[in-house]
């Protein structure tokens, strides 16, 4: 495993791409790049951080407009994020990574496989969507009203909105920062088979059968259409892998060991 | 229109991304950039841009290892040369432009339209395939058997082929580089109605009915998918302007001087 770059410690915020995006490195281990998504930030996946943060060396960034970050220019969608992600490891001189994203994040995973695959040292994605194909009925019923229920937000997204309030350094630009990531969730992701079959390093797909966006036969088409994926299922895990963080991380570690 | 930014002129390179793009700044008029795509270069289209400079003026850049640019590390695919692209822009401090592309450079300006539209003022796009769709027989069976094609080059791709030997910096890469290209021609472009009802900016969509590739009633879906969209359509025309060059350079600057 290559040796991780001296990075800073802590919370720390960088310019990128015209936004200052907040970023924390924590933990002990290789390095890993934790990549949260799109209307969440690190401090909604806080448990799962800390525990990946057991194993490795976590570098994490909140994403245009998300969480601690600032809002910046344009668009917010899985091109935009990745290419940030580049920037950030550009700005830390780190060539190769091991990344882990979770929803949005493994929709960037899934760009960094295919369109930035020479920064890749593997990608591991949990409850990642590859097309509007893989949602369920749920999913599917919950991005086709998402602008509308953008504007009077309750379950998950009243808990992102709650999250942002108190970290966020302008609560007020959420109705914003919603509208973009709900012309990115009404159209994306739109990756096909033909695309994930290019794919040429290390994946593994966290797979579960409890997760209410995804359906469980999508994450099994995923790792049968990127050549070599492993996958790693979870009977019970939902969207959000709670109490089995601990058995993901530890999967994902084996994962990234055996490379 | 704003005022075009202050630019070397003549051909130059710079070091995008890690490797170095070659660029050309001709013409005199309002500033556009011209976007070739993958497989060509500046001077596969020398008679088109010579067009544009009569009434533009003209940035061109070679994508990653297309004509005088080197082959930089890891894919080349649409979202990998629009990215380059932004930095281009970054690096000369272009805020945002007016783009035409063609082919392939006009799959790139869908890319820049959708996740980068705050880079950009305007888009034209001729010839420009959204999704495999799009192609007609001989496109898709070109697409197919474009990995063997490239083996032994004859009609368009023997154009590609002896311009690259004459300009490239290392025309030994070609086989690598059109390895890359295939993979990506395989599976992309990949944009969907969605997707494309996500832009924002204005577009013209340059359509004909001899593009050996692309189907006329791709052009008419593609300026109907995009809200505002205008439609220039060229009876006659074929993939490339040709004699409608003159034409063609036109109808982009009643175009954008209307924008």
């Amino acid at each position: 495993m290559p040796n991780p770059p001296a990075l800073p410690r802590g919370g720390f915020t960088l310019p990128i791409n015209g936004f200052d995006m907040y970023c924390e490195v924590g933990g002990d281990g290789p390095l890993l790049v934790f990549l949260p998504g799109a209307l969440v930030g690190v401090d909604v996946h806080r448990h799962l951080v800390e525990a990946f943060r057991k194993r490795f060396t976590v570098l994490t960034g909140d994403a245009k407009g998300q969480g601690r970050s600032t809002l910046g220019r344009g668009p917010i969608t899985y091109v935009s994020m990745t290419s940030d992600v580049i920037r950030l490891l550009d700005h830390f001189g780190i060539g190769e990574a091991d990344f882990f994203g979770i929803g949005d994040g493994g929709v960037c995973g899934f760009h960094l496989l295919v369109d930035y695959s020479h920064r890749v040292r593997s990608v591991s994605m949990s409850g990642a969507p590859y097309s509007h194909a893989a949602y369920t009925q749920f999913g599917r019923d919950f991005i086709d009203r998402i602008g509308g229920r953008m504007l009077a937000p309750t379950g998950y997204l009243k808990v992102f909105r709650d999250s942002y309030a108190m970290t966020s350094p302008n609560p007020a630009q959420f109705d914003e920062v919603a509208r973009r990531v709900a012309k990115t969730w009404g159209s994306q992701p739109n990756f096909n088979k033909a695309m994930l079959a290019t794919i040429e390093k290390p994946a593994l797909v966290i797979s579960c059968d409890r997760d209410e966006f995804i359906s469980e036969a999508a994450f099994r088409r995923v790792a049968a259409w990127i050549p070599k994926a492993r996958l790693a299922h979870f009977p019970g895990m939902g969207h959000l892998p709670a109490m089995f963080r601990d058995a993901l991380v530890a999967k994902v570690a084996d994962f990234v060991a055996s490379i | 229109m704003p005022k075009p930014p202050v630019l070397p002129r003549g051909g130059f390179i710079v070091r995008i991304n890690g490797f170095d793009m070659y660029c050309e700044v001709e013409g005199e008029g309002p500033f556009l950039v011209f976007l070739p795509g993958a497989m060509v270069c500046v001077d596969v289209f020398r008679p088109l841009v010579e067009a544009f400079r009569k009434r533009f003026t003209v940035l061109t850049a070679d994508a990653s290892g297309q004509g005088r640019s080197a082959l930089g590390a890891g894919p080349i695919t649409y979202v990998s040369m629009a990215d380059d692209l932004v930095r281009l822009f970054d690096h000369l401090g272009i805020a945002e432009a007016d783009c035409f592309g063609i082919g392939d450079g006009g799959a790139c300006g869908l890319q820049l339209l959708i996740d980068f539209s705050d880079r950009v003022r305007s888009a034209s796009l001729s010839s420009t395939a959204f999704s495999h769709w799009c192609y007609t027989a001989f496109g898709k069976d070109f697409i197919r058997r474009m990995p063997e094609l490239v083996k032994s080059p004859t009609g368009i791709l023997k154009v590609f082929y002896d311009v690259y030997a004459q300009v490239s910096p290392a025309p030994e890469r070609f086989m690598e580089m059109a390895g890359r290209v295939a993979r990506t021609w395989a599976s992309a472009p990949n944009f969907n109605k969605a997707m494309l009802a996500t832009i924002e900016k204005p577009t013209l969509v340059i359509s004909s009915d001899r593009d050996d590739f692309v189907t006329e009633a791709a052009f008419r879906r593609l300026a109907a998918c995009i809200p505002g969209a205008r439609l220039a359509h060229f009876p006659g025309m074929a993939h490339v302007p040709g004699v409608f060059r003159d034409a063609v350079a036109g109808a982009v600057a009643m175009f954008v001087g209307a924008v």
